[in-house]
């Protein structure tokens, strides 16, 4: 291999056919005389724009028709000749450089000698310390196991995203039963109802995971004495899009059957269509009531989730599934609301110091005032979120330059890869070209948790239920 | 897929007679070449060389012809020469056609190298086949010595002490391995047309005439009869190319002009072996010059020009055989840059580009007339 020219952040390298290389894999540059080495990525591969290749070319075209022939080749230089059609030039991107002790600056305002310097394959693995102290195997890159640590993961904003199919859900739940095998309290907003068997193997064994899955009329039953008039006024209004005015009469009904001690949602009902006030605000009032009442989520107001009973369910390392399978939007919407303020009063009170959220398809249920939320408020108090989606434009801009760490599987469409281009851990050219046309289960990885060095890696299997496949006809 | 701008009207297929299998015996390169090839290139190890730049628009070293620049001054009367129309015959014959190059490669501290390719290009019914013999290397020494010693049997041993600076030398090496082509061609076809690139003017030190009756003697001992067409000629007429005067016509014709030429060209050292004529294959097809081997009859040499272009000219009236030779023969610029590869891998030297004075001195302005 060869440098052939370096502009801004890319270098060139000529790579003749038998030598080893492919997109994402990283080179270092070295220069002996200087001590020190160019750290590399190949991002995309072409073929060298070699002087004559097109007349080789055409001869060859007409020689596949109407004319065969026989080559007398004593030096056998036609075997150059290929070589020389098939070499290959490789754009690659400055990562750093790599000082005499192996360590990673991301300096590089230098050049290596274009003839002195050698050039070999660097395995990125040993930068990353071998998953540290808490490893999480991710998969296998260039045959050798990845391992990242968990702690890269801890406090931050993750995206996983990646066309229908490549692997998302099953990166998302690696990651989920890696956090919760080193005891972080995990929650799931499940949407397709693919997390729910995940303390299963395939084989149908019992796995060691603390599991425990909440749907509506299936153990997720709230309390609205319980909730408190923050979090049920809010699922008014941002879930059920309850007018102010409305929501003010509702603040005094409320105070009012909490200090008569006859807080519940039939009683609520009842207070306010006997209340005196406007006949539009009553209507407003009670039509939201009565959908909360037909969500089932208040059908035993005495044994109802409380904060305290998901703290227990999720502590040391338990993973709570909500399963919003079958769900209408509007009952995922409340739920997600009910949850995310439940989950904002346990880290509020510091009875946790912390909770992983692995929310899918969060548009589907995430309210508009909740991205900039999670990003800024509910992350200093410890909930750090996952996003995983298909659609990675339903994602706001803001979690893209935001996000410490983002998995990207495969995608092909030029409007999906200008948005992920947006994120902050990696230059657009890096992504579209890694990323277009990569294997199912085979994902870039960027931010922190490969030290801002983006790797490509094919997932780890798992042996768990992950039901997250497609239901087909044909099969 | 091949460019035509001229179809045949019967495809080869179709054609009566053409045989079916046409398959020949080419010789393997001769042992006194291949080491010769060796013999030059031992001693490079170790050493350094500046290899030819791949963009240049003129990759090939073309001498010329000048052997038979000629003014046909005291020409007469066009309409005296004699004129013959010609026929396309579909009753075709074998037809092979050959060609060399040369190509400079890089130079060393003590000479130059270059390579050279020849290729052998026939007709079978359905396709066209062909045969490559190289490409060969050399490396000629700067030296002074044996560079005007180059004796008309032909022999690779004499090339032993030339002198670069006659790049003529190189021009001698690559006919004498055309002439072994054709050679093997005339031995291995029978009753067929031999088309070779160029003329049958002979008579120089690099092209000794001896060889060249050899090769003819050869074709007519096998039935065969030998066809040379040249693109471009130095043969003039008060001053203008006698291609250009016969630019008008309009049929395929054979304009023959052997007396006028040889009453005006002395007959010694230079000598025509062949018939010398302007010729037009096809209707819309260009002229060429035309050498028609002198000791095949005159009928003879007319029909197969009939043969030829009822079977093989397909392209602006040029022989399809020729051109494909052509084309395979000519040296791309990837060709050089594996060559190069191959020269620094193989013998150990170390490739450097030597800077450009002209380029350093007269910037954009250091073109050369001379593209070596």
């Amino acid at each position: 291999m060869r440098i052939y020219r370096k502009e801004g952040d890319q270098v060139q390298l000529i790579a003749f056919p038998d030598e080893q290389i492919g997109k994402g894999d990283y080179f270092l540059i070295e220069d002996p005389s200087l001590s020190k080495g160019l750290l590399v990525q190949v991002i995309d591969l072409q073929y060298a724009n070699i002087p004559g290749v097109l007349e080789d070319i055409l001869r060859d075209v007409m020689t596949d028709g109407e004319l065969t022939g026989e080559d007398s080749d004593p030096l056998n230089i036609s075997s150059e000749v290929d070589a020389l059609k098939d070499t290959r030039l490789a754009l690659c991107k400055i990562r750093g450089t790599i000082n005499q002790e192996g360590g990673l600056t991301p300096s590089a305002s230098w050049l290596p000698s274009r003839t002195a310097s050698r050039i070999k394959p660097y395995r990125v693995g040993n930068l990353l310390v071998n998953g540290g102290k808490r490893p999480v195997k991710l998969g296998h890159t260039d045959g050798e196991s990845l391992q990242v640590d968990a702690s890269t993961l801890d406090g931050g904003l993750n995206i996983i995203t990646g066309r229908k199919g490549t692997g998302k859900s099953h990166l998302a739940k690696l990651l989920l039963i890696s956090m919760a095998s080193y005891g972080a309290p995990c929650v799931v907003l499940d949407v397709n109802g693919e997390y729910v068997n995940l303390h299963k193997s395939k084989d149908g064994r019992q796995q060691s995971i603390r599991l425990t899955v909440l749907a509506p009329r299936s153990g997720l039953n709230f309390a609205l004495s319980k909730l408190g008039l923050r979090t049920v006024s809010g699922v008014l209004a941002h879930a059920l899009d309850l007018p102010a005015t409305s929501s003010k009469v509702f603040t005094t009904i409320w105070r009012d059957l909490e200090a008569r001690g006859g807080l519940s949602l039939p009683e609520m009902i009842k207070a306010v269509q006997g209340w005196n006030c406007h006949d539009s605000v009553r209507e407003a009032l009670v039509s939201r009531l009565q959908v909360l009442l037909e969500s089932g989520l208040f059908s035993d107001e005495t044994n109802s989730l409380t904060e305290e009973k998901i703290m227990r369910l999720v502590e040391d390392g338990g993973i709570l599934v909500v399963n919003l399978k079958n769900q209408s939007q509007t009952v995922r919407r409340i739920l997600v609301e009910i949850f995310l303020g439940e989950l904002t009063k346990i880290l509020s009170s510091n009875w946790l110091k912390a909770i992983f959220l692995f929310a899918e398809e969060a548009h589907l249920y995430l309210r508009e005032t909740y991205w900039d939320d999670i990003v800024t408020r509910m992350r200093h108090i410890g909930l750090f979120t996952t996003f995983i989606t298909n659609q990675p434009d339903t994602v706001q801009e803001g979690i893209y330059r935001q996000a410490d760490n983002v998995f990207i599987f495969n995608f092909t469409n030029e409007h999906d890869l200008d948005t992920i281009g947006k994120v902050a851990k990696a230059d657009r050219e890096t992504i579209n070209y890694l990323v277009r046309g990569i294997p199912t289960r085979r994902c870039l990885l960027l931010g922190n948790v490969v030290r801002d060095l983006p790797l490509m890696v094919d997932v780890e299997a798992l042996d768990v239920r992950t039901m997250g496949e497609t239901r087909l006809f044909f099969s | 897929m091949l460019h035509r701008t001229q179809k045949l009207s019967d495809t080869l297929g179709e054609i009566k007679n053409l045989p079916g299998e046409l398959e020949f015996q080419f010789p393997s390169l001769p042992e006194p070449l291949l080491q010769l090839s060796e013999k030059s290139m031992v001693g490079l190890k170790g050493t350094m060389v500046s290899p030819r730049p791949v963009n240049l628009p003129e990759m090939g070293i073309e001498d010329g012809d000048v052997e038979d620049d000629l003014d046909l001054s005291r020409l007469q009367s066009m309409s005296t020469m004699k004129r013959t129309i010609i026929q396309p015959v579909k009753d075709v014959i074998p037809i092979v056609a050959c060609d060399a190059s040369s190509v400079k490669v890089g130079e060393t501290e003590t000479g130059m190298l270059f390579a050279i390719r020849a290729v052998a290009v026939w007709r079978r019914p359905d396709k066209l086949q062909f045969k490559r013999w190289g490409p060969l290397l050399f490396h000629v020494p700067n030296s002074d010595g044996q560079s005007d010693a180059w004796p008309d049997d032909g022999s690779p041993r004499s090339f032993g002490g030339f002198s670069v600076k006659t790049l003529r030398i190189l021009t001698r090496l690559r006919n004498h391995v055309e002439r072994w082509v054709q050679e093997a061609l005339c031995n291995a076809v029978r009753d067929g047309v031999i088309l070779f690139d160029g003329s049958l003017t002979a008579g120089t030190p690099d092209n000794p005439a001896g060889r060249v009756s050899k090769i003819l003697a050869t074709a007519r001992s096998n039935n065969s009869i030998v066809i040379a067409l040249s693109k471009s000629t130095q043969l003039t007429v008060g001053g203008k190319n006698i291609l250009a005067l016969f630019d008008r016509e309009k049929t395929a014709n054979l304009i023959d002009i052997t007396e006028i030429v040889e009453q005006e060209y002395p007959a010694y050292p230079v000598r025509f072996l062949g018939r010398v004529g302007v010729v037009k294959l096809a209707q819309d097809g260009f002229l060429f010059r035309v050498d028609i081997d002198k000791d095949s009859s005159e009928e003879q040499g007319v029909r197969s020009l009939g043969k030829l272009a009822g079977t093989d000219v397909a392209f602006h009236g040029y022989p399809e055989s020729l051109r494909i030779a052509h084309i395979f023969s000519t040296f791309t610029s990837n060709e050089i840059l594996a060559i190069q590869r191959f020269i620094a891998t193989n013998h150990g030297i170390s490739l450097q580009s030597k800077p450009s004075l002209r380029r350093s001195l007269f910037g954009p302005f250091g073109t050369s007339r001379y593209v070596v």
